[in-house]
């Protein structure tokens, strides 16, 4: 530049660099690392053991459960070992109908949560994007709104409305069980938006949000292909914190009649048919699909926390 | 090829971060009336005080904020507004202050290079890219072993490298750099600084450098401005600055800069009058009024750009207080 005149001529190759070393980063360190933390305490230890065991209850009741719906002569048995749960009024297995309900129940979180994300997730990240424009509180507002509504309000609306029309959405048959996932991922969307929402201003206040503009890089690309990725660790953590609710909701909403109908198995409306019987004795029927619908929730809860703990260290304890 | 950037009245105002209902506070004239030119292959140093619109004037030319008022040409092309084309924006790249906050802490190198050639459609197919990435890797004395390397674990001085690469694989005609040397230290700044020049000469590029530091800006510029609560207050040739300030408020920076040499007694520098104002706190006429020496009556207006010798200043009272102090 100016006065390399008088100093002596730059050389065209620069000098060799300071080297760290050359050891490439593997990609899935951050994954290992929330890894290392579920096995790290003896609480989050205990949590993964809580969701095998709900596993194998899903897992063997595929294979050696038998029909959730075959009715025996057998009625109301207590656990022993031809019925290892026993059998409900009307002579069926209460552990083929535990481990199908228990089924259902997973599968309906899961999607619930992974529709949720879908739709939270970009809506947040843009608004975390434009934060403090109208375009951030046109989004945050409507879904303040959805925050507004409490769960089984909603679900006695939008699933008594489908009901009405002959279980269809919008004149398009939907299966009951597609209706609570629906009910359910509209309840986590704020929770999610706001996470991905926050995330994102923090991505934002980084520089290469600011440097991929400066370099041509479309904010759609910046949003979706750059500030995503650091995003989703926390989102992810929310996500599984939140398939602990959705189960419970999905057994909630079932309890009260509203979601998966008899005779098909969930743990709500097991729960639900087994309150005639206690007083009957049959203790059973009520305290075992019971304590595998509590199992995964303590379960989802204790490694959810790990997960929480290795997110944000400072706020340990 | 470089081309010239030629800035003229630019401005930049913030409004306060209340939200757009609760209605706007008070302004911030980050960046005011700032016109300058750099002559192509020139470099511009720009120097001030933290807070004084640095950084926010290279952010405007560098088009991550929209100008409030002004023109920014490269060239005869006007890059300001809105409707200003990629291809055109592109000639002016950035490098910031802070390497690794500029990239991408999740992606790797090999990414963060040949991502601009993509988003340019710079060579034929994703091989030729790489082999250009690598190129560029070792243009800045990398090489290309760290084309898979993620930015966290390597160093400052390295980052930076990364960095200067990325902005140059669009083949920029104007680089301007946000204090490149701020956080490394005294081996690694001579290094960087080698590189610039080296650089600059080899792509043939117009420059303009900040710095807090007046040593880097002697020995990197041809021309300098010195900022002042955004406004430039003096400008011209680098020697002539230095040599010879005229404003009151650059002698106050010059004389700072050459107490501060490690060989000086720290205790014997002279010590800068008055406190940094906030921007945010508007002075009615020359805003360096508030810890001038030399404060008049005529001090109450704006004083404009004015020649003094081969270089401009922007004092009421130039002929008062003399050439050299």
């Amino acid at each position: 530049m100016a006065s390399t005149s008088t100093s002596p001529a730059p050389a065209m190759v620069p000098p060799p660099v300071e080297t760290t070393a050359a050891v490439p980063r593997p990609r899935l360190a951050g994954l290992r690392s929330f890894g290392q933390a579920v096995v790290a305490t003896w609480s989050s230890r205990i949590g993964l053991l809580l969701i095998v065991v709900y596993l194998a209850v899903v897992v063997v009741g595929l294979f050696v459960g038998g029909d959730p719906l075959a009715q025996g002569d057998d009625i109301l048995a207590p656990p022993g070992a031809e019925h290892l749960f026993g059998t409900d009024q009307l002579g069926r297995d209460i552990f083929a109908r535990t481990a199908a309900g228990a089924r259902l129940s997973l599968a309906v979180a899961l999607a619930s949560v992974v529709l949720g994300l879908a739709v939270a997730m970009p809506l947040g990240m843009v608004a975390g994007y434009f934060a403090r424009t109208w375009i951030d509180e046109l989004i945050m507002r409507c879904l303040d709104v959805i925050m507004a509504l409490p769960l089984f309000i909603l679900g006695v609306v939008f699933l008594g409305l489908s009901r009405g029309s002959g279980g269809t959405i919008l004149g398009v048959p939907t299966p009951v069980e597609v209706q609570v996932v629906i009910v359910i991922a509209i309840t986590t969307l704020p929770k999610f938006a706001r996470v991905a929402r926050a995330a994102t201003m923090v991505e934002r206040e980084e520089d290469y949000a600011d440097s991929l503009r400066v370099i041509g890089v479309s904010r759609f690309r910046i949003i979706f292909g750059e500030i995503s990725i650091n995003v989703l660790p926390p989102v992810l953590v929310q996500a599984f914190l939140w398939m602990a609710v959705a189960i419970f909701a999905e057994a909630a909403l079932s309890f009260l009649g509203l979601g998966v109908q008899a005779p098909d198995p969930t743990l709500g409306n097991l729960l639900h048919d087994a309150r005639n019987y206690v007083l009957h004795g049959a203790w059973w029927y009520s305290v075992l699909p019971g304590a595998v619908l509590m199992i995964v929730i303590v379960g989802l809860n204790l490694v959810g926390d790990a997960l929480t703990d290795r997110l944000s260290p400072q706020l340990r304890d | 090829m470089s081309q010239r950037l030629r800035v003229e009245g630019l401005s930049k105002t913030f409004h306060g971060r209340g939200s757009w209902r609760t209605g706007r506070t008070a302004a911030v004239h980050a960046v005011d009336d700032v016109s300058l030119t750099i002559e192509p292959g020139q470099t511009l140093a720009l120097v001030g005080e933290s807070g004084c619109g640095k950084s926010t004037l290279v952010r405007t030319i560098a088009g991550i904020y929209q100008a409030s008022a002004g023109h920014i040409f490269v060239g005869d092309t006007d890059i300001s507004q809105r409707r200003a084309l990629r291809r055109h924006r592109r000639a002016v790249q950035l490098v910031p202050q802070n390497p690794l906050s500029s990239l991408n802490r999740s992606r790797s190198i090999r990414h963060a290079l040949t991502q601009p050639l993509r988003v340019h459609r710079i060579g034929a197919d994703t091989a030729e890219q790489e082999r250009r990435a690598a190129t560029l890797l070792e243009r800045v004395g990398l090489s290309a072993d760290y084309l898979p390397r993620l930015p966290v674990g390597m160093s400052v001085g390295e980052l930076q490298r990364v960095v200067v690469a990325r902005a140059l694989a669009i083949e920029p005609s104007v680089l301007l750099l946000d204090e490149p040397t701020s956080s490394v230290d005294l081996t690694t700044k001579a290094r960087i600084m080698n590189l610039l020049l080296d650089v600059q000469r080899s792509f043939d590029l117009t420059c303009m450098i900040i710095t807090h530091e007046i040593d880097i800006a002697r020995h990197l510029s041809h021309r300098m401005a010195v900022m002042y609560l955004g406004r430039i207050v003096e400008y011209g040739p680098t020697e002539e600055v230095f040599n010879r300030p005229r404003h009151p408020y650059t002698r106050m920076l010059v004389a700072s800069a050459s107490a501060s040499g490690p060989l000086v007694n720290a205790d014997a520098a002279p010590v800068p009058v008055g406190e940094v104002p906030r921007a945010a706190s508007q002075v009615d006429g020359c805003a360096f009024r508030p810890r001038c020496p030399h404060t008049a009556d005529v001090c109450g207006s704006v004083p404009l750009l004015r020649p003094a010798g081969t270089s401009q200043a922007a004092c009421h009272r130039l002929d008062e207080i003399g050439a050299d102090s």
